[in-house]
């Protein structure tokens, strides 16, 4: 791991941070719908693997706990879980397809908010809140907005290859 | 590194941070009794930045509002909605004091140390889990805020209280719509004491209301009935929306507050304990 690698991963800590901070200015019912951080953890997943899948998925996690009254480490656990699942899965498939990019993004998002929903459960001894079942929408637009952004960076990169 | 060793590396990597992670999970036993003091560094260090969002966000709407219009009319303006709210409060807190209170020295006292009791704070942030459970004010110990001080919205109604993560001008609340917060409340009439338990979902409901208890009716106003000791008596809480009698022991009462997360901007935070707002209770 060098230097650039830990200046990328706080770069994009910090950037989930921001979207996250202007979101709930700007419209806060995203946030339930929406889960920024889990895209960032995704995109370290399939550039980085399952190393720095699981690794940004705890940094990002942690810094979800501690801006909500969860426990710390209940969103950790599971981000680390889908990070390094992610990074695993996406090193031995091709997910840049977009058809399997969504499958590959929603799988992972609905994951994610699968154990974070069982950790919840477990933790404190009653069913987590879902919002009124708005949290459950998460992983369908997590996925097409990941779709968006996964997609214009890889033809950015590839514009900037061909150049 | 030879390949073997590296693939078995990552493995041990996943389980070495799961198992920190739970025993972070472990040392926060019982769930609420203390903030940890990882989770207070985290929010320490980022709450600045989120501080520095939220004002560079109200700055752009504040330089196309000043410059592009009216500029000392909007001044003016600012300060008299500032004057409004703080005299919106005042009103509203003194009206249920009124209520209660019985001699005009009580009376007196109370309105000349209100002001140096309330502080106004912005909201910056909101629950990262879940928007109905906490939000982050840009006010902290800078400001003489403390754990479980109440806060309110811009009409008086109860919103939360600050809860343990409080940083040196950031703070973290918990709104009374979390799942985890209960609050003592007055319902029905005659008035009954019974508990408002948030839903998560942005509504609360009333708990052990008994069935034989006070008819309760949609529209119906609670308040606070401060016999938790977290919060003053007689602060406007929300509307009854949804009564349901089916047999059981209890009602089933469902509540939305009055405060409206979408519109949060402004809120006021009561910087002395609930037990000073009783009559006669150090005031």
């Amino acid at each position: 791991m060098t230097t650039r690698d830990i200046a990328r991963a706080l770069l994009g800590i910090l950037f989930g941070f921001a979207v996250y901070t202007l979101a709930g200015r700007i419209a806060p019912a995203g946030l339930l719908v929406f889960n920024v951080f889990l895209l960032v953890v995704l995109h370290f997943a399939m550039t980085g693997g399952e190393a720095a899948g699981a690794v940004m998925g705890m940094a990002c996690g942690l810094v979800q706990d501690a801006f909500s009254r969860s426990v710390l480490g209940s969103s950790g656990i599971a981000l680390t879980l889908v990070g390094y699942l992610a990074g695993s899965f996406s090193q031995k498939f091709d997910v840049t397809p977009l058809r399997r990019l969504f499958l590959f993004l929603f799988t992972a998002a609905a994951a994610d908010l699968a154990a974070w929903m069982v950790l919840s459960s477990l933790i404190y001894g009653h069913r987590a809140d879902t919002a009124g079942g708005l949290l459950f929408l998460q992983p369908l637009n997590t996925a097409l907005g990941g779709c968006l952004v996964f997609n214009f960076i890889r033809r950015r990169r590839e514009r900037r290859a061909q150049a | 590194m030879p390949l073997e060793l590296r693939v078995k590396k990552k493995p041990r990597l996943l389980v070495v941070l799961l198992v920190v992670q739970f025993l972070l999970i472990s040392l926060q036993v019982p769930i609420g009794a203390k903030v940890s003091l990882l989770n207070r560094i985290i929010f320490s260090v980022l709450s600045p930045v989120q501080h520095g969002l939220a004002s560079a966000v109200g700055g752009v709407r504040g330089l196309w509002i000043q410059y592009a219009y009216l500029r000392h009319v909007q001044r003016q303006n600012q300060a008299l909605h500032r004057e409004l709210f703080v005299l919106r409060e005042e009103n509203e807190f003194l009206r249920n004091w009124l209520r209660e209170l019985k001699s005009e020295k009580d009376i007196r006292v109370a309105t000349a140390r209100w002001r140096d009791d309330l502080e106004t704070a912005s909201v910056i942030g909101l629950d990262a889990t879940n928007i109905h459970r906490s939000a982050v004010i840009d006010r902290g110990t800078v400001h003489g805020v403390r754990k479980d001080m109440t806060v309110l919205d811009r009409n008086g109604c109860l919103i939360g209280r600050v809860y343990g993560t409080v940083a040196g001008r950031e703070a973290h609340i918990q709104l009374i719509t979390d799942s985890e917060c209960g609050v003592s409340v007055l319902a029905g009439s005659p008035p009954a004491v019974v508990i408002l338990k948030g839903l998560g979902d942005g509504t609360c409901e009333l708990k052990y209301l008994l069935d034989s208890g006070p008819t309760l009716a949609a529209g119906d106003r609670i308040l606070t009935s401060g016999l938790d000791g977290l919060y003053p008596p007689g602060i406007q809480v929300g509307t009854v929306i949804n009564v349901k009698r089916d047999g059981t022991l209890f009602q089933k009462v469902r509540v939305k507050p009055f405060f409206d997360i979408a519109g949060f901007g402004q809120v006021a935070i009561l910087k002395r304990p609930a037990r000073d707002y009783f009559p006669g209770g150090g005031r």
